[in-house]
């Protein structure tokens, strides 16, 4: 297919030309084209099915609010549905398909629901497909979808790289057509940190796009020499590509910048950047949107925005036609007709519904004023116009200006509501703009050149001097305003062809007036019943049209009628781009053990537990399951010795003269008097008196204390001591720091555990005087490396907990693994971890769930009467502490071969298991190896005076129910005698 | 039994990408100092005439040649110090009651990333403002990267220091290391 449509002139570089492929058809394009210009270029008009009635469509813009041209880009993973072919830049072996189609893009089979059209109206899946009730879900919805839509995914991960980044500046500019850039001007000399984004890859705006003079040189020129000026300051930055696609609080901007998209190959690089802008103050210069008007079959391919065909004529050096005419309501038609005939193009005839003399003289031109178009033909492209004075025409295109609507969508993202313009029939920025924001341009009303440029600058510079910049460096740039007179004229009325308001979703004038009179009186309602104004676009031709034409039928003006605001995003963002690079295995962060070089060695199996890996078992070769590995890790501590990295546990260093007065205050029991080189088990409540996390904590010195918290609860034990210590309790001299990544932490559990650490320690009379259960000390091992020593035991068994810096802990788990050797000593995991702790009966976050009290947990003893800490008050609340409720206890199936599940509930025998009967739950279980069976622990109403009753543990959603006895949670070892060695 | 050998939390890891530089500093100790109530110009008296320092502000670092100091928060002070065996020791010499220190050597990784790009690979990560008239010679901030708490000091024009939790050293570095990678 040759470039029968190319005209001379335009941006495009004609000596660089661009293959690429639309349906399997090869054609040629320019660099500096979209794919839509090289598909005007190259005469493909049909490039499209409409949403609903499978219509042919054809490219209607030039720009981001093309609701027509989406096509699918690319192949394989990288295939890309709804892509606007107006914004697509071509680069060589360009890929695209059309979409939404069955059979051929010329013979779709689903055009046969154009036939049915008189049945398919607004709202009509709500009203038609109501019987039989079950049929909607299963048959009548996915029939529509499947037939509607749009393009598809490829169902495949999307194989390409996202971004994101902050940047930061005095003034963010979007948009760089004409205010833009006299903003960008004014600003930069001013010395603002400026930054100018557009979503075009190149700046410029209409500039580009029609002929223009700016002080004495074309606008072009004028935008090159802008530029040229711009790039040399260095408190620029040019950000073309870029979309600004959401206004937010605080001055913040989102943007969406383009890195790849222009490109065959992202080369490894991220193909699109999601940018958090932070600006002091921000202006809107995006500029206008052309819109339709309606009139009878006013979709078919060749009918096109005047605007647009303006720009592939002057921008693309593309004639969209080889016989043109316009039907305009307004001044930018006729300008566009005088560009078109200047360039070459055949303008056969301009059409302008107002009653006026002909608004400029066009030699070879039929100006036709008082007469608007009635309906077209032509069944994949149009070929002939038909006028209201009873006139046809043949033409290949038809230019339509409705007139235009301001972009104001940025400054609604925080709520503002445009206001009606009568004068430029469009809506304007209302008064109540997101803090720090500004519009200029024709984004603010200010539609002719002129205008544009001298809000631009006037904008800025005010915005300078309020940032308390210099203001009088620059000039603005001159230029003279075209004219812009306007007919508020909407539709072509008294035809009974469909007449087409929003393109994208086939809302036609019908169904506008259809919701009318089915009652959906407001804007808001209208959009929703109708779809006017979703999907890609957002309505951005059609939003305008269709409520004026809404409120033509309520009998409304339009200021009565209002509009719908915008919310992000402003054009369509990736979700892989909102995912950014946060993906797979990165997207959290990963803490790992000082040990887990060393587990991954012996080829330990890891779990996420927050953000660390931990060690869950380590696998032999014998092993046929993990159970096998879990239960000779609980043995093998249990008859000798084993070793397990706690070093995740949260390790909080409390200093300060008053430090012990302070954990008197945290903790539930007492702390004032732990003498220095003891350890003391400790007990936090919420305010409310909740039980919300345990630990130990050891007194190194008169004034220092360590303590440790579970890791779950790390980072919340720390924040809420530091409110303490900074809101509640300031006069207390005390300081907190975080040494849970200083600090490599091992325990050490089980009969041989002493005779394994002697070896390690260096000079501690290592014996049950000289460092009893519950001892502590600074000590050094390994011959120097300074550490610390705490006898503490969370297995049951005779166990220690030895600490060095983190830089010591691969080398420590070495050392013990060495000095352990005669004793077989095993490594163990979090799951026998958790095994020999329900053995024990110490609980977790798995009993301190949230919802439990001291009480619960029999640790009532535990809040001391004798002083205040937090939450102690509101513990002994009556209810808190009745007699019926649920206590801790131990579970045992009562046939060996049962197993338990955590989550079932506890009913008596013989009765149902409902919410009346339930008397509690199992919170945690395992296999014992130690007794042969499963256990757990559980909360049982009165639990502590049932011991040896026999319940049943009901499991609703597994569909168990088994017998249990229910015993004491301290199954093993119950009198404490092992750890106390 | 061997004495213990030592392992930084990146195994001391440099590499160049592109025109950046990205390296692991390893040879420092870290302390935090805290300042006991009603004793902060005591502590600041002491740190100017031992080490030559001014006290440093939640934004500005102070540093010469024998340390860097922080403020991580009102009371509390980092120090970075050329390495030593036991810093709390050492210093407790000579600062005596006027500071609780706590060693944080392990607790930290150091990244510095230098070169004329640097602050272009940061904007993907970093949401402060690095602009050069912004974040000055010798500032600090606490801030976030990629989820991580971080304090970045800007060192000279294009380099900069970026602490981090030890445990996360890796995820840390491959934030930083993709960021430089990802410029474009």
């Amino acid at each position: 297919m040759s470039q029968s449509f190319r005209i001379n002139g335009g941006l495009t570089d004609r000596s660089k030309p661009i293959n690429f492929t639309f349906n399997n058809k090869k054609m040629v394009g320019y660099e500096g084209d979209t794919l839509a210009s090289a598909l005007l270029a190259n005469g493909q008009r049909l490039v499209g099915r409409s949403f609903k009635y499978h219509r042919p469509r054809g490219i209607f813009s030039a720009g981001s609010e093309e609701p027509n041209a989406l096509v699918q880009l690319r192949t394989g993973a990288y295939q890309e549905p709804n892509t606007r072919a107006t914004v697509t830049e071509l680069f060589d072996g360009l890929t695209a398909t059309s979409q939404n189609h069955r059979g051929s893009l010329g013979f779709d089979f689903m055009s046969v629901t154009d036939l049915l059209s008189p049945f398919l109206g607004a709202g009509f899946y709500y009203k038609t497909f109501m019987w039989p009730k079950a049929f909607w879900e299963k048959i009548y919805e996915p029939i529509i979808r499947s037939s509607a839509g749009l393009g598809s995914l490829s169902m495949l991960e999307d194989p390409d790289k996202y971004d994101k980044g902050f940047l930061h500046c005095d003034l963010l500019i979007a948009g760089s057509g004409p205010s833009g850039l006299a903003a960008a001007l004014a600003a930069g000399h001013a010395g603002l940190r400026i930054i100018i984004a557009d979503e075009d890859y190149l700046l410029g705006g209409r500039l580009l796009e029609e002929d223009h003079n700016i002080e004495g040189i074309s606008g072009q020129d004028w935008v090159l020499q802008a530029l040229a000026e711009l790039t040399e300051m260095s408190n620029v930055r040019i950000l073309p590509r870029t979309t600004i696609y959401g206004a937010y609080d605080h001055g913040i901007y989102g943007a969406l910048e383009r890195k790849t998209d222009h490109l065959a190959h992202s080369g490894d690089k991220p193909r699109q950047v999601l940018w958090r802008i932070y600006s002091k103050r921000a202006m809107i210069c995006g500029g206008a949107t052309e819109r339709s008007i309606a009139f009878p079959n006013n979709d078919r391919p060749g009918i096109m925005l005047a605007g647009a065909v303006r720009a592939y004529a002057t921008r693309y050096g593309v004639a969209t036609g080889n016989k043109v005419a316009i039907f305009t309501n307004n001044d930018t038609g006729w300008q566009t007709a005088v560009e078109l005939v200047a360039k070459g193009v055949n303008v056969v005839a301009i059409i302008d519904p107002r009653d006026t003399a002909p608004r400029a003289h066009i030699s070879g031109v039929a100006m036709i004023m008082g007469a608007s178009v009635c309906n077209t033909s032509g069944r994949k492209a149009l070929n002939r116009i038909t006028l209201t004075n009873g006139q046809t025409l043949n033409v290949d295109c038809l230019a339509v200006s409705g007139g235009w609507s301001p972009n104001v969508h940025l400054t609604c993202h925080q709520r503002g509501r445009p206001i009606w313009n009568d004068t430029i029939a469009g809506f304007v920025p209302g008064g109540d703009l997101p803090v720090g924001q500004f519009v200029a341009g024709a984004a603010n009303g200010d539609m002719t050149l002129g205008a544009a440029l001298k809000s631009g600058h006037k904008t800025a510079t005010l915005i300078a001097k309020d940032l308390g910049f210099t203001t009088n460096v620059s000039k603005v740039a001159k230029a003279d305003d075209e004219n812009f007179a306007i007919k508020q004229f909407w539709h072509v009325t008294g035809y009974k062809q469909r007449a087409w308001i929003d393109l994208q979703n086939d809302v036609t004038t019908k169904d506008i007036k259809q919701s009318q009179a089915e009652g959906f009186r407001s804007v808001e309602h209208l959009k929703r019943y109708t779809t006017l104004g979703m999907a890609t676009d957002q309505g951005k031709t059609s939003n305008v049209l269709g409520l004026a034409v809404m409120a033509e039928a309520t009998g409304k003006t339009i200021p009565e009628t209002g509009t719908t605001i915008f919310r992000p995003p402003y054009s369509p963002v990736a979700i892989g781009a909102f995912g950014g690079r946060e993906r797979g295995q990165h997207f959290h962060p990963t803490r790992l053990a000082p040990s887990h070089k060393w587990a991954d060695e012996q080829g330990a199996e890891f779990v996420e537990v927050g953000n660390w890996m931990r060690a869950q078992w380590f696998p032999k070769s014998d092993d046929k399951t993990w159970r096998d590995s879990v239960d000779r890790e609980v043995k093998k501590t249990r008859t000798s010795v084993g070793v397990c990295d706690v070093s995740t546990l949260g390790k909080i260093d409390i200093k300060g003269r008053d430090a012990a007065e302070f954990l008197n205050k945290i903790y539930s029991n007492p702390f004032a008097k732990v003498p220095v080189g003891r350890v003391r088990y400790g007990l936090m409540l919420r305010e409310d008196g909740i039980c919300y996390d345990d630990g130990t904590t050891a007194r190194l010195a008169e004034d220092h204390f360590v303590m440790t918290t579970t890791t779950a609860n790390a980072v919340l034990v720390y924040r809420n001591m530091e409110f303490a210590r900074q809101c509640l309790f300031p006069n207390l001299d005390v300081h907190l720091i975080s040494t849970t990544d200083q600090w490599a932490q091992f325990a050490i559990a089980g009969p041989n555990s002493r005779a394994v650490l002697s070896k390690i320690i260096d000079k501690v009379d290592m014996s049950n005087d000289g460092f009893p259960f519950m001892a502590c000390s600074n000590v050094t091992v390994c011959g120097g490396t300074p550490g610390r020593l705490f006898r503490i035991s969370f297995s049951g068994e005779l166990a220690y907990e030895v600490a060095v810096p983190v830089r010591y802990g691969d080398a420590l788990i070495r050392e013990i693994i060495k000095a352990g050797e005669e004793f077989d000593i095993t490594p163990y995991g979090t799951e026998a971890l958790g095994v020999m702790r329900i053995e024990k009966g110490h609980v977790t976050g798995a009993e301190l769930n949230g919802q439990v009290t001291a009480f619960n947990v029999n640790m009532n003893n535990m809040i001391s009467t004798k002083k205040d800490s937090i939450g102690s008050v509101l513990s002994r609340r009556e209810m808190m502490i009745a007699d019926d409720q649920v206590r801790l206890v131990g579970v045992k199936t009562v046939e060996i071969s049962d197993s338990l599940a955590s989550g079932a509930h506890f009913v008596a025998k013989g009765e149902k298991p409902t919410t009346k009967n339930d008397q509690g739950w199992i919170a945690s279980v395992c296999y014992s190896p130690h007794f042969e069976q499963h256990i757990g622990l559980g909360f049982l109403e009165r639990g502590h005076e049932r011991h040896g009753e026999i319940i049943r543990a009901w499991d609703g959603v597994r569909g168990t129910d088994i017998l249990v006895e229910i015993v004491s949670a301290h199954m093993y070892d119950p009198e404490g005698g092992l750890q106390r060695g | 039994m061997a004495k213990l050998s030592s392992l930084s939390p990146l195994n001391g890891y440099q590499e160049s990408i592109g025109s950046i530089s990205l390296r692991e500093i390893n040879d420092y100790s870290l302390v935090s100092l805290a300042i006991p109530q009603d004793t902060t110009k005591t502590f600041a008296k002491i740190i100017k005439d031992e080490f030559g320092v001014g006290m440093p502000t939640s934004v500005m670092s102070k540093t010469n040649k024998k340390m860097r100091l922080l403020m991580t928060q009102p009371d509390q002070i980092f120090s970075i110090i050329p390495q030593v065996d036991d810093p709390e020791k050492d210093l407790s010499k000579i600062i005596g009651n006027a500071a609780y220190i706590t060693d944080q050597t392990d607790a930290w990784v150091i990244l510095e990333i230098s070169g004329v790009t640097s602050r272009t690979a940061l904007e993907r990560i970093c949401q402060v403002d690095l602009d050069p008239n912004i974040f000055k010679l010798n500032a600090m901030a606490r801030t976030t990267m990629e989820h991580m708490a971080t304090i970045i000091i800007r060192t000279d024009v294009d380099t900069f220091l970026l602490m981090s939790a030890s445990s996360s050293a890796k995820s840390f570095l491959h934030a930083v290391k993709l960021s430089a990678q990802h410029i474009s």
